[in-house]
């Protein structure tokens, strides 16, 4: 691996001028880690890892600080349901981590973390590599709790029933499921229970998909199956698919069936196609069970889940409240009323650069304050959002004021047209934000 | 949500795909008209021939190719001709659109612009305003210099009976301060503005756009006061052939001319123009 | 940039008195960070609809949230992002953008 540095002309490119020479960044340029330089090491490259490794770089220009990461590229789930209507390619979601190499002097290890010693502060990789850290910080992502039905295992998701809920092979799977499917057919989405990822997905994918029929087998519909009496963006969802997709109509393409109505799937039937539910047996042409979900399976081999299977920590720095000086960004953490989103582990990735870098000088952390304003497309050309900022509570992360809230319901087109636009602004510049 | 309302969404996700990219679905086009529902300005819509509304009928069956489809460029006699088929504005209903449709949410009408992102309107000629909107409906104005896109997908949502007011709202603003009022201009750029440079066929900018950069006419927008980042790129866009929305390519031929430290001077002159 | 030197001092100058009136408990920087993804990292992202904020106005910035946050100027999403915040900490995020170099119109290859 080439050593990355970082000269002063890239410096004053990335920080400024004034801000170069206020911050002493150039002391970064040598890249000289002296023998006592600090040494983070972060364990996952994506958004909540990547955001927090360029971030800690702006917030102490002289830490040592090391990704290890399996895959040399990232994709982001994020406008994955895209994807799989052909709005976006894969290709168009992928991401290199060149720019915070060479830009930010970060050291990447494309290799999996196998085991952590929190005592010795070591971290041991699957190719037998040894890191010590002062400070380890965990961005792992969710795992999937495919054990909660029956007849459904991790094997059967990358053959027959993707959950497409991490991007990879697995998107392009459903994307084919809903192409081959029959004229007419039925495609039975059953979003998750509990606390899960992108809590507007499932609705968001069952949109698009919806939109899709329109156009390419207009005598199909989505049936979702909720395990849930409501969902994420409850009424910007209806209001849309009322007027697009004839919601609540006998023609409509999507149809919605609550917990109380027995919509909560329990078991599959791949031979016959069948689901097992609480309102009784459903016959489907394609199938998207999107698994309950838990933190990633390496915050659970660490022991950073409670009994949740989520990760408990402390709301002010995200450092975990079960081992000291190993944090927990991203989905993985339990961040009470912040949703598991992108836009929500790049601000708690922010709140921990900067509460390390305090910590690392001795410092107490400053006060924590978070955001998320995460974008749904109803339609290619039909955006819902919902947002928040969000400070800490009586040790809660709770909304702002009076930030909490979600688009207005109006009869003006503006605001919905105006809103499919930011959706696809807001991730141009949220890649760059993190990834370069 | 009745059953009217409902087609009209559908109208209007339909005719939205007009916007359609290189990322787009192939997909049915429908013309831009198709969400000019409201009863009292429907004769009028009618009576508009854009280029583009004719060319899109041609294809309405077929498959769009992934590329827009394009207005025509505009000549005198077709601008004159559009311009005259649309109903008059009304400022007030102009002032509920400009609210009612978030352009205020960008363009604020404060006498004063101060986003480097967001053009002036205000003091803007009506005709002109008309004549941006319609570009913008019509696919004249997908720049690929990532200006413009935002606009072509609301300008799609408009009906001529909305373009009308919203253009009798912006030139009813008045025309914004200078910035700097102890601002003084260099004389060569001073000498473009008022004499230009005829040796290389620059006209001087104060004939069309006005002494006071009030703007004039039909074509000519206001510039007086116009952000100073806004007022470079759109002159680089017309320098390059990025932007192409002229008749008779007249700001083109002039911008092919400019410098960049000509464009940059202008742009200063303009920001900080006190009449 | 520097012909934006007078009045981005003016406005500096313009909000003193408010500045020094309020205190707020938050990093300005820590606030400031939080808009990254939508304006770019530290507000520099300059293309369409998100404006950038490096650079801006300080009085502008002020009054446009303030604006926004009472609903006295409609918008898509901000009025809902700007009741999360303070006046004092909204004059802090403000006099913070101002400090940071702006970036040049950031021409967008691809459209979707």
């Amino acid at each position: 691996m080439t050593k990355p540095t970082l000269n002063r002309r890239q410096l004053i490119k990335l920080f400024g001028a004034s801000a170069v020479a206020a911050s002493g960044l150039l002391g970064a340029s040598s890249l000289a880690y002296g023998k006592d330089a600090h040494h983070v090491v972060v364990v996952g490259g994506g958004v909540g890892g990547a955001t927090f490794a360029k971030y800690l770089r702006f917030a102490d220009p002289h830490v040592k600080i090391t990704v290890i990461e399996p895959n040399e590229n990232y994709i982001t789930c994020l406008r994955t349901n895209d994807v799989m209507v052909g709005l976006h390619t894969l290709d168009e979601l992928t991401f290199s981590y060149e720019v915070l190499k060479n830009q930010y002097a970060i050291q990447f290890v494309f290799d999996s973390v196998t085991h952590v010693d929190a005592d010795k502060k070591r971290v041991t990789t699957a190719k037998g590599d040894t890191l010590n850290y002062d400070k380890l910080v965990v961005s792992p992502g969710i795992d999937f709790r495919f054990e909660d039905y029956e007849g459904l295992s991790e094997a059967l998701s990358e053959t027959d029933l993707p959950h497409a809920y991490k991007a990879g092979p697995q998107t392009l799977l459903l994307k084919k499921q809903l192409e081959s499917m029959r004229q007419g057919g039925t495609f039975v989405l059953s979003p998750p229970a509990g606390n899960f990822r992108c809590p507007p997905g499932p609705y968001e994918r069952a949109s698009l998909f919806a939109e899709w029929m329109q156009k390419h087998n207009p005598s199909a519909k989505v049936l979702i199956l909720d395990p849930k009496n409501s969902h994420s963006k409850f009424g910007p969802f209806r209001k849309g698919w009322e007027r697009l997709y004839g919601f609540g109509s006998d023609n409509s393409l999507i149809e919605w069936v609550s917990l109380n109505d027995g919509g909560r799937v329990t078991g599959v039937d791949i031979a016959n196609k069948t689901l097992k539910t609480d309102g009784g047996l459903v016959k489907y042409d394609a199938c998207n069970i999107i698994p309950n979900q838990k933190a990633g399976k390496i915050a659970q081999t660490i022991g950073l889940t409670d009994a949740s299977g989520w990760c408990p920590v402390n709301r002010q720095t995200f450092e975990s409240s079960l081992i000291p000086n190993i944090y927990v960004l991203g989905d993985s953490s339990i961040a009470d009323e912040m949703p598991k989103s992108g836009n929500a582990a790049n601000t708690q990735a922010k709140v921990a650069a900067k509460a390390i870098a305090a910590a690392l000088k001795g410092e107490a952390p400053g006060e924590a304050i978070f955001a998320n304003v995460c974008y749904s497309l109803v339609g290619h050309r039909y955006g819902i959002s919902i947002s928040a900022i969000y400070e800490v509570r009586d040790n809660q992360i709770v909304a702002k004021g009076k930030s909490a809230g979600v688009s207005p319901i109006v009869e003006s087109p503006a605001q919905a047209t105006l809103e499919a636009v930011y959706q696809k602004n807001w991730h141009r510049t949220f890649v760059k934000d993190v990834f370069g | 949500m009745t059953f009217k309302a409902h087609t009209l969404w559908l109208a209007l996700g339909l005719s939205l795909t007009l916007g359609a990219c290189s990322n787009d679905q192939p997909e049915n086009q429908a013309k831009p008209t198709a969400t000019q529902t409201d009863s009292h300005e429907g004769a009028a819509s009618q009576s508009v021939e854009t280029p583009s509304a004719a060319a899109t009928n041609d294809t309405a069956s077929a498959p769009a190719t992934p590329t827009n489809t394009p207005g025509a460029p505009w000549d005198s006699a077709a601008l004159t001709r559009t311009l005259s088929a649309m109903p008059s504005g009304d400022v007030r209903r102009g002032e509920q659109a400009h609210n009612a449709l978030l352009c205020v949410s960008c363009h604020a009408v404060t006498g004063q612009p101060n986003s480097r992102n967001f053009v002036n309107l205000n003091h803007q000629p009506e005709n002109y305003v008309k004549k941006v909107l319609l570009d913008y409906r019509d696919d004249r104005r997908a720049e690929p210099y990532g200006q413009s896109k935002i606009m072509t997908y609301i300008a799609k949502t408009l009906t001529d009976q909305q373009i009308a007011d919203l253009a009798a709202f912006y030139s009813a603003q008045p025309l914004p301060k200078g910035k700097q009022a102890d601002y003084q201009a260099p004389s060569a750029i001073s000498q473009l503005v008022a004499q230009g440079d005829m040796t290389r066929m620059v006209m001087s900018c104060a004939a069309c756009h006005g002494a006071q950069g009030q703007g004039n006419g039909d074509l000519f927008p206001a510039l007086a006061g116009q952000e100073v980042d806004y007022t470079i790129r759109t002159l680089k866009a017309y320098r390059s052939g990025e932007r192409q929305n002229d008749v008779n390519q007249m700001m083109g031929n002039i911008a092919k001319q400019l410098t960049d430290e000509e464009i940059a001077g202008l742009a200063q002159y303009y920001a900080n123009l006190n009449p | 940039m520097k012909k934006i030197t007078p009045w981005l001092a003016a406005g500096l100058i313009g909000l003193s008195s408010h500045s020094f009136a309020q205190t707020q408990k938050y990093d300005p920087q820590a606030m400031a960070w939080l808009c990254a993804p939508c304006h770019g990292t530290n507000g520099r992202e300059f293309h369409e609809s998100m404006p950038a904020l490096a650079g801006l106005n300080p009085d502008y910035f002020i009054r446009t949230m303030i604006e926004f946050r009472e609903g006295q100027r409609p918008t898509v999403i901000m009025d809902r992002v700007a009741r999360g915040f303070t006046d004092a900490e909204i004059e802090a995020m403000a006099t913070w953008f101002a400090q940071q170099p702006a970036e040049q119109w950031t021409p967008e290859v691809k459209h979707d």
